[in-house]
């Protein structure tokens, strides 16, 4: 009884990991195939070639696509990083009038769809002369109200008599928020910058909205733009950017998961 | 060494109820001050009050003389250890120890020597490099006492160090803290829940209850002399007996028809008074005595002495604590005698009624 | 007791506001930082998207009449919004429910402490990490009439040449299949973590008991996953009103605007239209559909829900 259930749950398991990885792995088995192969709808490739890599690279400026997503996920996990602590630091461990008001400010920005601000933000940008920059593009990311509740949640988990005893010996708050909480809080501080690094990466609107030319774009918008050029022909090309499109995002999300999963619950549901 | 003075200090959250009620006490250089009173009654609040993590609402705070009610606690020149010891998990212990030391302008070298100096003190010498998370509860508990060592400060405030150690370590903590203290001549003031420790570690101690003070004074000042009902039964273990009773000429009578003769140091007055006496007063009754025979509803040996609770009434139990092991069984009836010196009377409201005022205390001490 | 000396016993008044006023100055220090991000990429423009909503605009987003509700007028009259707003309901309908039971059931999969169930918990979370823009690249080639793999697989029973993309009818179903699939990653490893989260001893409680799994399942695993169902059910509709990047790459809106979601209809009304007003309008909307889902989720599910 026992083992044959085991069994099933095994055989499900396969069957459930098979379905959901087949695009992957598909898209995967075709960035190997030529031309000719593709358009016969092989899914497996009779001779793997990498040619569709060397062509990805040379048609595209992929690398530049790949640079500038980086850049830009990078610089906005690091802006969301140090803003979320900042404010997150404030509403656990300094008490003053009209905090909870500030909080509660917080709090409605999570009902705000981003996507119902997107005009007058992309004005806004316009205006200030940050189309086609790295400014436009991170900037406006940079304070997020998930980051500062994921955040305060952990800071709550200090315990108050740490900062009590800091107080009694004289540290200055700076210095304990640099010294003992963000060293302590390194699983949240690594789980938020996962998940902005990850989010920022995949951003698709705001990046089509503001760039048009390859200096500043994203890998997101240079697969749009392939896709869209490349269509029907060249498949194989097209599949090998994606591949390399999502390699580094999934080496993050199964490196980082664990946290990711942790942290994304301590900051969603409490 | 800087004495520490409350003067008519009051605290309160919301502006009415006050969690502690005109608090007056001066602490002098040097004493060990024990606060000691059950969980809930603004010992800790107190304390936090002294440190400067809580404000005053209403009267003054001075330490050596000045007034300090709206000092930060950083410039009240005071160390604390905390009751989970607030070690900082992800510093070693010489770090833990010297966290605290940048802000004095004290030289990495000056910081070195003290830091290995306390740890010399406390045996920490060979965990200078470990992480909190790898020493023992005592271990962890004597990090933080070198770190409140290490600042040099003439005044040390301590919140229920012990608790969170097991039986053993806790009685070995209590001498190695009052040795401490003694040594360095610092003033500390300590909070509790647990009334051994008061006795055993206190100078002078207070007993709070309800966010007031019941009494100030040296431990067996106390326990000789409780002010109140309260105190009576707070301090000493098992606590004192009490029972309510009437004074009719020399008799005591009792709720349940119980009378007991005494020929001195009654009240004068007729009323209803409450009765109070340490069990180790109550004694079996040689056939010479003036006795009272009473059922034994249960006795506890405990090797060195032999706890027998006897019914005094039908619904009031005492205890009766002699030395020995001794072999009675529940159920037997035993004669019982009273030393009436011994005997405590309170105002039904708690109050202790003045006149008892025997002076066995110097005499019978076997608590000694 | 008395008072050992007599001292003036008011506090300092002036003392405690000073400080006072300094921990507020530090604490709006280290909040400034957000609250001007916040205010310029979020209250103002949220503000602003509501006062476009009420003016007619020129191309470059300026004001230029003030209209009233006319906007929402026209729109509420309008057939394409009407078909947006369908497209947009039966594109949640389709993809919410659909998101959360399957990835529940993974997440009940994966829970089970087998050998090598990280490897399994890893590819089920897999397409977490996948951006939409790749996705949607993968699921077009896989729905390519003539050598997408799908097409292929179906001629094996005889269905040939399903037009799953310009297909009217077949359209919108299309794309909710891609974005289930897009789903399931993110869903899968909230569920997974509530599961986790559960005491073990509940359910060691339940094995003493003897009683089976599907009735553990029902008394036990589903009310104290509740939280965790209400919390990535809120989500999932929330991000279901915001899709745009696989209808963007899919379908461009069509065929015959049966996928052209809210999103995309602001999108295409606001930066190929240049019509800012109407499109304001319908962010406006779309604001209010996200607000309300979301106080009715609260205000309804919080009754069924057990909390810890």
């Amino acid at each position: 009884m026992n083992v044959l259930r085991t069994f099933l749950l095994y055989a499900l398991l396969v069957i459930c990991s098979v379905v959901v990885l087949f695009p992957i792995v598909y898209a995967f088995l075709i960035s190997f195939m030529d031309g000719a192969e593709v358009l016969q709808g092989h899914i497996w490739p009779q001779k793997f070639t990498m040619k569709n890599y060397v062509a990805a690279f040379q048609k595209v400026p992929l690398f530049e696509y790949l640079f500038n997503s980086f850049i830009v996920s990078f610089i906005v996990m690091l802006g969301q990083l140090i803003i979320s602590s900042l404010a997150a630091f404030a509403f656990v461990f300094l008490k003053f009038k009209g905090r909870d008001v500030l909080f509660f400010l917080c709090i409605a920005t999570m009902l705000i769809p981003w996507e119902a601000t997107m005009i007058p933000n992309f004005l806004t940008v316009q205006k200030l002369g940050w189309l086609n920059s790295y400014l436009g593009l991170t900037v406006p990311f940079f304070a997020s109200a998930f980051g500062i509740f994921l955040l305060r949640q952990h800071f709550k988990t200090i315990p108050l008599e740490l900062y009590e005893a800091a107080q009694v010996s004289g540290v200055g708050r700076f210095r304990f928020f640099w010294n003992i909480v963000l060293p302590l809080s390194r699983t949240s501080l690594i789980t938020l910058g996962v998940y902005s690094f990850l989010t920022t990466w995949n951003m698709y609107l705001w990046p089509l909205l503001v760039t048009n030319n390859d200096r500043v774009r994203t890998v997101q918008i240079g697969l749009k733009q392939m896709q869209s050029q490349e269509i029907s022909t060249e498949w194989g090309v097209v599949m090998a950017a994606v591949i390399v499109v999502i390699l580094p995002t999934l080496l993050l999300l199964f490196v980082g998961q664990k946290h990711l999963q942790k942290g994304l619950m301590q900051g969603a549901i409490k | 060494m800087e004495q520490i003075e409350l003067v008519h200090v009051y605290k309160s959250y919301n502006g009415k109820d006050n969690v502690i009620h005109d608090l007056s006490v001066s602490i002098e250089p040097g004493e060990f001050f024990v606060l000691v009173g059950p969980s809930g009654c603004g010992k800790s609040t107190i304390l936090r009050m002294i440190a400067g993590l809580e404000t005053i609402t209403s009267g003054t705070l001075l330490i050596g003389g000045i007034e300090v009610n709206e000092l930060p606690p950083s410039e009240r020149n005071l160390s604390m250890v905390f009751q989970n010891y607030a070690l900082y998990p992800h510093l070693t212990v010489e770090q833990n120890i010297t966290f605290g030391l940048y802000k004095k302008k004290i030289s990495k070298q000056e910081q070195k020597k003290r830091c290995l100096e306390a740890a010399e003190m406390l045996g920490l010498t060979d965990f200078l490099k470990h992480k909190p998370r790898q020493l023992s509860g005592g271990q962890r508990q004597r990090v933080a006492l070198a770190r409140a060592i290490v600042t040099h400060a003439p005044i040390c405030l301590m919140d229920e160090p012990l608790s969170n150690l097991d039986a053993k370590l806790r009685a070995k903590m209590r001498s190695e803290i009052r040795q401490l203290q003694r040594r360095l001549g610092i003033t500390m003031i300590y909070v509790t829940h647990d009334q051994v420790e008061a006795m055993t570690m206190a100078d002078r101690m207070m007993i709070l209850h309800e966010g007031r003070a019941q009494q100030i004074g040296a431990p067996l000042d106390i326990y000789n002399h409780p002010s109140n009902t309260f105190v009576a039964s707070f301090i000493g273990s098992p606590p004192m007996n009490l029972a309510k009773a009437k004074v009719l000429e020399s008799l005591l009578l009792f709720d349940n028809g119980r009378a007991m003769r005494l020929h001195h140091h009654l009240p004068p007055s007729t009323q209803q008074i409450i009765v109070g006496v340490r069990p180790e007063h109550i004694r079996l009754a040689k056939p010479s005595d003036d006795h009272f025979i009473a059922k034994v509803v249960n006795v506890e040996v405990l090797g060195t002495e032999t706890l027998v609770t006897f019914e005094l009434t039908k619904n009031e139990h005492w205890i009766a604590r002699w030395s020995g092991q001794w072999n009675i069984h529940a159920g037997e009836k035993v004669p019982l005698t009273i030393d009436e010196t011994a005997f405590l009377f309170f105002h039904e409201n708690g109050q202790r009624l003045d006149h008892s005022i025997p002076s066995y205390a110097a005499g019978k001490g076997e608590h000694q | 007791m008395n008072a050992p000396l007599s001292v003036k016993s008011s506090p300092s008044v002036p003392v405690r506001r000073k400080r006072a006023v300094w921990t507020t100055l530090e604490g709006i220090v280290y909040l400034l930082p957000s609250l001007i991000l916040f205010s310029i990429f979020l209250f103002y423009p949220m503000l602003k998207t509501v006062y476009l909503s009420f003016y007619a605009t020129d191309h470059q987003g300026n004001p230029v009449q003030f209209v009233g509700i006319e906007n929402f007028v026209y729109l509420l009259k309008d057939v394409n919004f009407l078909q947006s707003i369908k497209a947009t309901l039966l594109f949640v309908c389709y993809t919410v429910p659909a998101s959360v039971v399957l990835a529940l059931c993974l997440a009940l999969m994966a829970n089970e402490k087998l050998k090598g169930i990280g490897l399994f918990r890893t590819f089920f979370s897999s397409t977490m990490g996948m951006s939409v823009a790749a996705s949607s690249v993968i699921w077009m080639f896989m729905y390519n009439p003539s050598i997408g793999v799908i097409n292929k697989v179906l001629s094996l029973f005889g269905i040939s040449d399903v037009q799953w993309l310009l297909d009217p009818k077949i359209a919108l179903i299309s794309v909710s299949i891609s974005t289930i699939w897009m789903n399931i990653g993110f869903t899968f490893l909230i569920l997974l973590g509530g599961l986790q989260n559960i005491d073990p001893t509940l359910y060691e409680s339940a094995r003493i008991a003897g009683v089976s799994y599907w009735y553990q399942l029902r008394k036990v695993t589903l009310p104290l996953l509740s939280p965790t169902l209400f919390f990535v059910t809120t989500v999932s509709l929330i991000h279901s009103f915001q899709t745009f990047g696989q209808i963007d790459i899919l379908t461009k809106g069509g065929p015959m605007d049966a996928t052209n979601v809210i999103v995309y209809s602001i999108y295409k009304d606001a930066f190929i239209n240049y019509n800012f007003g109407s499109a304001s309008a319908q962010a406006v909307l779309l604001f209010f559909a996200i607000l309300v889902v979301t106080f009715l989720q609260f205000k309804f599910g919080e009754r069924k829900v057990h909390y810890q």
